[in-house]
C-alpha cells in the first residue's frame, strides 16, 4: 500500500491545498533612527504596503509647529512620519506588531536603546536593516554596534531596493 | 512571502530557464568518484538540470559526461559497452569518446567521414577530492576549478555522500541556510550523535532556542550569524556561510570534524542533497569513519545499491511517535539528514512561496532570496557573472566562537572564515 507521505506530496495533491489566507494582517511600523533616513521611508511610504507605516526618529528642535506641543517622556522618543505627522513612539507601539528599525551605515543609531527597550518591553517582534551603499565597513559597524543589542535579526543590505524585498518578505 | 513569478524563477532549473543558465555557470558535483571506480567500468545515468546524461570512464581513465541517447536511434548508452577508449551503443555499435564525438559508426566506410559529423552534446567531468564534477555552461566562460576546502585537503581527512530529495533544490537549500531550526528540529541528536555531542556549543544551542541574527553579505553570498547567550554576559555566535548558488557550511563543534552541504538540482522536482565532513588539520579517526559510513550525522543509510535513504516518503521516513513523544527526536523521524528532507519533501515538489509568513529571523532566507534574484537578473539582462563562480570565493569556512558583546563577528572572526591549508579551525 502506497504510503501517506507518497500520496500526499505529489504535484496532484497540492492542488487541493486551502487557498484561504492563513494569517491575518500584522501592523508593522518602520522606523528610521535618524531624520537622514526620511528620503528613504518617505519614497517607501508611497508604495503598496500591508499596512506597514513608516517614521522617523526626530528631535524637537528637527521639526516645526505641533511637535514643539508634544510632551515626550524620558523613555520616549518624537517621530515624524513622512507626511509631518508628529506622533510618541509609546503611541504608535500601542498597535504595532512588529518594529523595523532602519538606519544608513554610519549613522547614529542611539535611538535603537530606547525603541528596543520599549519593544522588548511589550514582547513586539524587532528587527534591523542597515542600508550600506558605499561599502563603509568602519561606518556600518558603528551602526550595526548600536543596533545588536535591541534587535532579534538584523541585515547589512546593499541598496533600498533589498529593504524593499525585505519588508515585502515579511508582509509589513 | 515570495511572488509567484519570482518564485518560478528561481525553482526551474531546466535548459533556457535563467536559473539554469545561471546554474550552468558553475562547476556542481555531478557524482561520486567511486560511482566510477575503475577505467571502463559500468556507466551510470546521471540527470543535472532536467537533461538526462551518461557518465563514463574510459579505458585511458579519462571521464566523460555526455547525452544518455545514442544519436542513430535514441537508445540509451547506459547499455553501452565501455571498451577501448570510448562507449559503444549495442544496438548497431556507433561510439563515442569522453567528449562526445562519435568515432565509430560500423555500418559506414571508415574514410566515409560520415562519424565526424556526429557529436553527442558532453561536459567536462574532473575529479576533485571525492567527486567528478561538472561545468555545463558556454564553453568560453568555463571557470577555474572549484577550491571548496572540503574538496582540497588529503583524502583521508574528508568523505563526501549524497542522497536523493524528492523536492526543489531551494526548499531543500533553504534549510541549510536556516539554522534557528537546529534547536527544536535537531535538538535530540545534538548530545547524542557521535559527530555532534561532547562540544560545549551544544549546551548553549540547547539552552537558548531564541537566538538572534545577524545577516552580512560577502563577495560570494552571505554569512548567517546566530548568536545565543553564553556565560558573563558573552554571546556564542555560530556562523553559517552560504556560497552561491547552492552551498552552505554548518558551524563547526568542538574538534569534530565540520560539515556541509551542496544542493544540486536534478530537475525542478527533486534534487541530489550532498553532505560533507571534513577536518581542516587532521586525518578523520576511523570511530569518525565508522559514523560517517554508518549514515550518523549529516549522511544518511540508504535502500541498498541506491542513493534513497532508507527512511523516505515511501515508508514514513519510518516516523516514530513514541520517540517523538519521549524526546529522544524531536519529530519522531531520526537521523538529521533525513529530519530535514521529510520535512522538506512534506512541503511538495516545489513549495508555494505566496503562502509563506516570515519572520524577522527568516532574514538569512530572505538575502539569499534576493541575491539569487538579483544575479539571475544580472547574467541575463548584462552577462555578469554571478558571486560564487570565482574560486576564491570558495576559500571559505563556517565558524563557532564566544565573543564579548561588543565584538562584530564579521570583523573579529574575519581569517577564522577563510580557509587556508593546515589553519585549525575556530570551533566551541
Amino acid at each position: 500500500m502506497i504510503s501517506q507521505s507518497s500520496r500526499a506530496t505529489t504535484a496532484a495533491e497540492s492542488r487541493f491545498r486551502i487557498n484561504n489566507p492563513n494569517s491575518k494582517g500584522r501592523s508593522s511600523l518602520v522606523l528610521g533612527l535618524g531624520k537622514s533616513s526620511m528620503p528613504t521611508l518617505s519614497a517607501l511610504s508611497c508604495m503598496e504596503w500591508n499596512g506597514a507605516r513608516f517614521s522617523c526618529v526626530v528631535k524637537g528642535d528637527e521639526v516645526y509647529g505641533p511637535a514643539t506641543e508634544l510632551a515626550i517622556g524620558p523613555e520616549d522618543l518624537m517621530l515624524q512620519s513622512p507626511n509631518g505627522d508628529i506622533s510618541r513612539l509609546s503611541d504608535e507601539l500601542a498597535n504595532t506588531d512588529v518594529v523595523i528599525m532602519f538606519a544608513r551605515s554610519g549613522e547614529s543609531a542611539q535611538a535603537a536603546a530606547t525603541v528596543g527597550g520599549a519593544a522588548f518591553s511589550r514582547n513586539l517582534m524587532t528587527a534591523g536593516f542597515v542600508l550600506d551603499e558605499h561599502n563603509d565597513r568602519q561606518g556600518v559597524e558603528e551602526t550595526l554596534s548600536a543596533l545588536r543589542p535591541f534587535v532579534i535579526s538584523l541585515v547589512v543590505g546593499p541598496d533600498e531596493e533589498s529593504f524593499i524585498e525585505t519588508l515585502s518578505a515579511i508582509r509589513a | 512571502m515570495l511572488r509567484k513569478e519570482v518564485n518560478d524563477l528561481l525553482t526551474q532549473t531546466g535548459p533556457e530557464t535563467a536559473m539554469g543558465d545561471m546554474f550552468r555557470r558553475y562547476w556542481v558535483p555531478a557524482l561520486l568518484a567511486s560511482e566510477l571506480p575503475e577505467d571502463d567500468s559500468a556507466p551510470v545515468r546521471v540527470k543535472l538540470f532536467s537533461e538526462r546524461l551518461i557518465a563514463f570512464r574510459d579505458s585511458g581513465g579519462r571521464y566523460g559526461l555526455m547525452d544518455e541517447f545514442c544519436a542513430h536511434r535514441g537508445v540509451s548508452l547506459w547499455f553501452g559497452r565501455n571498451e577501448e577508449g570510448g562507449l559503444r551503443c549495442p544496438y548497431h555499435g556507433w561510439k563515442y569518446d569522453t567528449t562526445g564525438q562519435c568515432i565509430e559508426v560500423p555500418s559506414e566506410p571508415a574514410d566515409s567521414g560520415f562519424c565526424e559529423k556526429i557529436k553527442l552534446q558532453a561536459y567536462p567531468l574532473v575529479k576533485i577530492g571525492d567527486i567528478l564534477w561538472t561545468y555545463m555552461g558556454p564553453k568560453d566562460e568555463q571557470p577555474p576549478y572549484p577550491e571548496f576546502e572540503f574538496a582540497t585537503v588529503p583524502a583521508n581527512q574528508t568523505f563526501t555522500s549524497k542522497r536523493f530529495q524528492e523536492c526543489n533544490w531551494m526548499q531543500a537549500m533553504e534549510g541549510g541556510i536556516d539554522s534557528s531550526h537546529v534547536s527544536f528540529l535537531h535538538s535530540g541528536n545534538l548530545n547524542t550523535d557521535p559527530l555532534f555531542k561532547g562540544a560545549r556549543g551544544n549546551q548553549y544551542n540547547i539552552a537558548d532556542k531564541m537566538p538572534f541574527f545577524e545577516v552580512v553579505k560577502h563577495e560570494g553570498g552571505l554569512y548567517v550569524g546566530a548568536r545565543r547567550n553564553a556565560e558573563e554576559g558573552k554571546y556564542y555566535w555560530r556562523i553559517t556561510p552560504w556560497v552561491m548558488p547552492c552551498f552552505t557550511m554548518v558551524p563547526p563543534r568542538g574538534d569534530h570534524p565540520t560539515h556541509g552541504h551542496f544542493w544540486i538540482p536534478i530537475d525542478d522536482e527533486n534534487c541530489w542533497a550532498w553532505s560533507f565532513d571534513y577536518h581542516p588539520t587532521r586525518a578523520l579517526s576511523e570511530v569518525e569513519l565508522e559514523a560517517l559510513e554508518a549514515g550518523k550525522g549529516v549522511h544518511c543509510e540508504y535502500v541498498p545499491g541506491t542513493f534513497i535513504p532508507k527512511a523516505n516518503k515511501t515508508n514514513d521516513y519510518e516516523m516514530d511517535r513514541q520517540a517523538q513523544r519521549e524526546g529522544r527526536t524531536y519529530s519522531g523521524v531520526e537521523g538529521i539528514a533525513i529530519q530535514d528532507s521529510s520535512l522538506q519533501e512534506s512541503m511538495g515538489p516545489i513549495v508555494d512561496r505566496t503562502k509563506e509568513n516570515l519572520v524577522s529571523t527568516d532574514n538569512g532566507v530572505i538575502m539569499a532570496r534576493q541575491m539569487l534574484r538579483k544575479a539571475v537578473m544580472a547574467l541575463r539582462d548584462k552577462g555578469t557573472i554571478p558571486p560564487g563562480v570565482d574560486p576564491s570565493h570558495h576559500r571559505i569556512r563556517s565558524v563557532s566562537v564566544v565573543l564579548p558583546p561588543e565584538q562584530a563577528f564579521e570583523d573579529v572572526c574575519r581569517e577564522d572564515l577563510r580557509s587556508a591549508k593546515g589553519k585549525p579551525h575556530t570551533s566551541v
